[in-house]
């Protein structure tokens, strides 16, 4: 749906399209070549056609169709609520760990996303604070430029929230008992 | 001032007797910031940043470790020299017992009330000035307990700069105010650490509220543990003027 959406806001070429993606979507994680896979289904379905060759306009490029655009317009506005999916690989590791023995290579691999996601976090981080210096200094006040605020400080937030969650199933797999000796402790604060 | 050498903690460990044992609280914690850093401590309670805070803010000596501020051992410090330290040190919350007898105008002019030779006019004034600039001077002679949240919030830090501190120590003043008030909080915040060019130590339950902190920070188990490090290129480009270089050493 990202892909036609894309298209539903301006006719582009394969390439165009994943480089769309990754600013668009820097968290998604979308591969490489994820218009190169879906542009053939969107155009089977009649979601998307290759646009009319003009001038020197490269042949691969890309439109959606009336149908594309009315579909895009539903899933927009679309009232009904879809729960996101907790299905990180991490989650479903540990469903199937044999303990004991295979408790601290869990451990350690908690650790590395811990990490990969503070990484994340401060790479989000970087992006919201480029976007909201740029914002400042164009005295942007507009519409798009609100919502991608808005959805970088969720994307940071996120992040730096994953990287938290993770800590904290680290430290209780390490100590499910609580066993750790008089530690974290109430300070008052 | 060299480059991080605002507020250094150095091995800081710190615990509680409770009946025959020693609650560890702190451990082995160890941080600097530099001028014009944003640092936050993220986390639940009782995890220990209160702690932290105030044992870097000289409120509290630690049991083991070293506290510096602007390159003086506030930990080995004599009373005088302690205090004269501490007054470089603004301490920022939302209110405790005096502040709910307190015009507003008076409590935001405390830290600057006592023995610093200044007139009730001077102070009053000072503390009018600190009001205005945080947005809130129609607060001044209001009673804390006519002010909203968010006033509380614009009040306290209008005490935190009156002074004109080095370091503002500020202890969970941005949780829950929710996503617009944090991020106004937020920006609020970093252009006072620019006019001022002083660092700030701070704690937040979550990471919403350590948005524009260009170092974050976590425990674990008492220790101290960064999420983000900030480099001199952060605390130089944000928020969009120069804010000196700094570097960050690993924690306990």
């Amino acid at each position: 749906m990202a892909v036609l959406a894309l298209l539903a806001e301006q006719s582009d070429s394969q390439a165009g399209v994943n480089r769309r993606l990754a600013e668009r979507y820097p968290g998604a994680r979308f591969a490489d070549n994820s218009a190169h896979k879906s542009l053939p289904s969107l155009e089977s379905q009649g979601l998307v056609r290759r646009a009319a060759a003009v001038g020197e306009r490269p042949l691969d490029v890309y439109e959606a169709t009336v149908k594309g655009v009315e579909l895009v317009e539903r899933w927009l506005y679309d009232s009904s609520a879809v729960l996101p999916a907790l299905r990180d690989e991490l989650r479903a590791r540990l469903q199937h760990v044999r303990e004991p023995e295979g408790l601290p290579a869990m451990v350690e691999a908690i650790e590395a996303q811990e990490q990969a996601c503070a990484g994340e976090y401060v790479a989000a981080q970087k992006r919201l604070r480029a976007a909201q210096r740029q914002r400042k200094q164009a005295g942007d006040g507009g519409w798009r430029g609100v919502v991608e605020i808005a959805l970088m400080r969720d994307e940071a937030i996120l992040w730096g929230s994953l990287a938290l969650r993770r800590q904290r199933m680290r430290e209780y797999l390490e100590d499910p008992a609580g066993m750790a000796p008089l530690e974290g402790v109430d300070d008052g604060g | 001032m060299m480059a991080g050498d605002l507020l250094r903690l150095v091995g800081v460990s710190k615990g509680y007797a409770r009946g025959d044992q020693r609650l560890h609280v702190l451990r082995d914690a160890s941080l600097e910031i530099a001028p014009r850093e944003i640092a936050a401590v993220v986390g639940s309670r009782y995890e220990g940043k209160s702690t932290l805070l105030r044992v870097a803010a000289g409120l509290e000596q630690p049991d083991e470790g070293e506290v510096w501020f602007e390159q003086r051992e506030l930990t080995r410090a004599s009373g005088s020299e302690r205090a004269e330290l501490r007054s470089g040190i603004a301490w920022v919350h939302r209110g405790g017992s005096a502040v709910r007898l307190l015009q507003v105008i008076d409590y935001v002019g405390l830290p600057l009330a006592t023995g610093r030779g200044r007139g009730k006019r001077e102070v009053r004034e000072l503390a009018a000035a600190a009001l205005a600039r945080t947005g809130v001077s129609g607060c001044a002679r209001q009673r804390w307990a006519d002010l909203s949240n968010w006033e509380r919030v614009l009040v306290a830090l209008a005490r935190g700069i009156v002074a004109r501190p080095g370091l503002m120590v500020i202890d969970d003043l941005l949780d829950g105010l929710g996503p617009r008030r944090t991020q106004e909080a937020s920006e609020l915040l970093a252009s006072l650490v620019e006019e001022l060019s002083c660092g700030v130590l701070m704690s937040v339950s979550d990471i919403e509220g350590a948005l524009a902190a260009d170092s974050v920070l976590t425990f674990e188990r008492g220790r101290l543990k960064w999420i983000a490090e900030a480099s001199d290129a952060d605390i130089i480009d944000f928020p969009g003027e120069s804010r000196g270089g700094r570097g960050v050493t690993g924690a306990g």
